[in-house]
């Protein structure tokens, strides 16, 4: 694997949206108008990592989120029902697209370039990264990546029916997006330099086996790094990408130089992620 | 670097449900654009459904009639079993097989059984109908009944998704990541997608009319594609073709529409051409996107000028044949791609009466086969500017 490292992060969620100057961030009013809450966090993070790249500089946008713009296909289907199929609104049809932040983004930059979306559960923003790690070592050099979700009234209520609280999976919302770049730089924060996934059950004691396995691949033992693991077991699928973005921040001030970070959504879909201090 | 093959291909859609009814058809002329049979709408437009339900489709898998299964996912199993049986592909458990599928919709046809009594009371509508809605369940479903336990994922980019899958797959096997690789994409028809497209106003009321002057709007589809990758250490048979290059590149021009200078199309086809190593005149065939409505088949031919100048070689939609499948149309695509190159066939472009008159195009109009066909591009474009380009060759 080619040296991969991470440039920028930055996480957007509910409560620092509302704090966001989000009309000079994304400049374009009419787009802005049109934008969902969950579109808004994915943009809104995502333009935060490109600040003062031109167009021509980003190689690749890849993005992930599990459930896409939940608001937006609710409003939809309701529709649907309550006209009964008749003179509908397109533009919540046109949101409910999986790729939207990611077209949104390079609409807005005019960013032409490599443009996809993973949805694939706990492993979408895993699946985005490895992509993305495949885009540097075919000579990429800044790659845009990251992931978001959203909560809407009707997804917590069919996650409550279904149980996800009464096993301890707590929902989360939010978008993290990384720059990740094939050179250092001064402000590199982190060299990416390892992911797995596993699918699949596995215990605390399988888990804990499947990470030091990871960790051995790299020459390392568990006493080589720090875990950074602030959140327990969630149900929000992308959850890791608030963690990989909080785990970059933190390289810098690990004792060891290394950070890990472990992340597993619904006890069935895992991953872990090493960093190393630039 | 690693060579690319396709060593398996499935295929169902609404001219068969399998690879050798699709062909059948293909060659006779007979398209599968009809009225909505399998769900309730109101609304009148013809689409291309598979012509078998949901217990056709369970009892032809061998899945418990009473199993709550979405036809996005029961249509997807039946294309990729297909195919692993045709690469005769070794799916134990320490070989590296991975699967990339693609979808747009996901379980939507299930939701929206659920959100009927949901809407009107949040304890009510069957859980299990919910229970498949993420565009992963799908996946996840075909990763189980295939035996799949390595690298599995889903693409969504709308109606390019396939395309990218594939490429995912492809790159994985160039990059020795994996030796086999399940790729495709599958989507069911609903009502979520129906009415989406109708809003957008671009619905054909008859029989699509791709690359034609009089062309008015695109039918919809349902089914899925799907092609077994393979490093040449893996294959056990003799490949298809290659999928020697591919590339995906936004136009970053408008959410739902293409510039009428076609330079998404354009970009993606030179894209992909430069990294098959193939020059415009090696090209001899190119399955178009052809979706029937007016903005995208002129962005296309506009960009087929631009690169092949008066020298655009034989293409066609096959639209007119399956309806515009969205996340699974690539799928289907690549798999009518891979057999032209493997057997020299050019599909007839259904329905076309006269030139787009900025670009005096004329497709296929009638089924060949035998023909040398050494490269084929095939494109699939998508909401959000996304435009995809693969290329088939014949193996080197």
């Amino acid at each position: 694997m080619v040296p991969v490292y991470i440039d920028r992060v930055s996480y957007v969620d509910g409560s620092s949206l509302k704090d966001l100057p989000l009309a000079s961030l994304i400049g374009n009013p009419n787009m802005l108008r049109r934008m969902s809450r969950l579109i808004r966090m994915g943009v809104a993070a995502g333009l935060m990592c490109l600040d003062g790249l031109s167009p021509d500089e980003v190689d690749a946008i890849v993005t992930a989120t599990s459930l896409g713009g939940l608001e937006d296909t609710g409003k939809f289907l309701e529709e649907i029902s309550s006209r009964n199929e008749s003179s509908l609104n397109p533009t919540p049809f046109m949101r409910s697209t999986f790729n939207t932040v990611g077209a949104q983004i390079a609409l807005l930059k005019g960013i032409r370039a490599y443009n996809v979306t993973y949805v694939h559960r706990g492993l979408s923003l895993e699946s985005a990264l490895t992509d993305a790690m495949l885009q540097i070592a075919e000579g990429r050099r800044n790659v845009l990546a990251g992931a978001f979700d959203e909560i809407t009234p009707e997804s917590h209520a069919v996650k409550e029916r279904l149980g996800f609280s009464r096993k301890g999976w707590t929902d989360s919302e939010g978008a993290g997006f990384m720059l990740l770049c094939s050179e250092p730089s001064e402000s590199t924060l982190a060299e990416l330099c390892g992911l797995r996934t596993w699918r699949g059950t596995m215990d605390a004691d399988g888990a804990g086996d499947a990470v030091r396995s990871f960790l051995g691949e790299h020459g390392l033992g568990m006493s080589d790094v720090t875990f950074f693991s602030p959140e327990t077991a969630g149900c929000s699928w992308t959850g890791s990408a608030g963690r990989i973005c909080g785990a970059a921040g933190a390289v810098g001030d690990a004792g060891t130089g290394y950070v890990a970070v472990y992340s597993c959504s619904t006890g069935m879909y895992h991953s872990a992620v090493l960093l190393r201090r630039p | 670097m690693t060579r690319v093959l396709v060593t398996g291909l499935g295929v169902i859609s609404a001219i068969g449900k399998d690879l050798r009814e699709n062909m059948a058809s293909l060659r006779g002329g007979k398209h599968g654009i009809g009225p909505v049979v399998h769900f309730h709408t109101e609304l009148g437009f013809p689409a291309g459904e598979v012509k078998r339900d949901n217990s056709d489709l369970k009892g032809m898998l061998g899945i418990a009639p009473g199993r709550t299964v979405s036809r996005t996912a029961l249509l997807g199993l039946a294309a990729a079993s297909e195919a692993v049986a045709d690469a005769s592909a070794d799916m134990q458990p320490w070989q590296r097989v991975g699967l990339v599928s693609a979808t747009s919709v996901g379980g939507m046809d299930l939701t929206e059984c659920f959100y009927e009594d949901f809407r009107e009371n949040p304890g009510r509508g069957r859980l299990r109908d919910v229970a498949m809605h993420d565009c992963a369940a799908s996946t996840e479903f075909i990763a189980d009944a295939l035996g799949i336990k390595g690298f599995v994922t889903t693409v969504s980019t709308a109606c390019s998704s396939a395309g990218n899958a594939l490429m995912l797959g492809a790159r994985m096997i160039r990059h020795g990541l994996l030796d086999t690789v399940i790729a495709g994409g599958t989507d069911a028809l609903c009502r979520f997608t129906l009415n989406g497209f109708n809003s957008l106003k671009i619905l054909d009321t008859g029989h699509s009319r791709p690359m034609s002057a009089d062309r008015n709007g695109l039918n919809l589809g349902e089914g899925a594609g799907f092609l077994v990758l393979q490093s040449e250490r893996a294959a056990r048979r003799t490949p298809y073709c290659e999928l020697r290059g591919f590339a995906n590149v936004n136009e970053a021009y408008h959410q739902t529409g293409s510039s009428p200078e076609g330079d998404g199309a354009y970009m993606s086809m030179t894209e992909a051409m430069r990294d098959a190593g193939i020059a415009p005149d090696e090209v001899d065939y190119i399955n178009v996107h052809g979706t029937g409505t007016f903005q995208n088949d002129l962005s296309e031919s506009v960009a087929m000028r631009r690169i092949f100048g008066d020298k655009v070689p034989m293409f066609s939609s096959v639209k007119p044949f399956v309806g515009h499948t969205l996340g699974a149309s690539e799928g289907i695509e690549a798999v009518y791609s891979a057999m032209s190159v493997a057997e020299g066939t050019v599909y007839p472009n259904l329905n076309f009466t006269s030139a787009i008159p900025e670009t005096g195009l004329v497709p296929v109009l009638s089924w060949k086969d035998s023909l040398g066909i050494r490269n084929v591009l095939s494109n699939s474009f998508g909401f959000g500017g996304n435009n995809s380009t693969l290329v088939f060759s014949r193996c080197r």
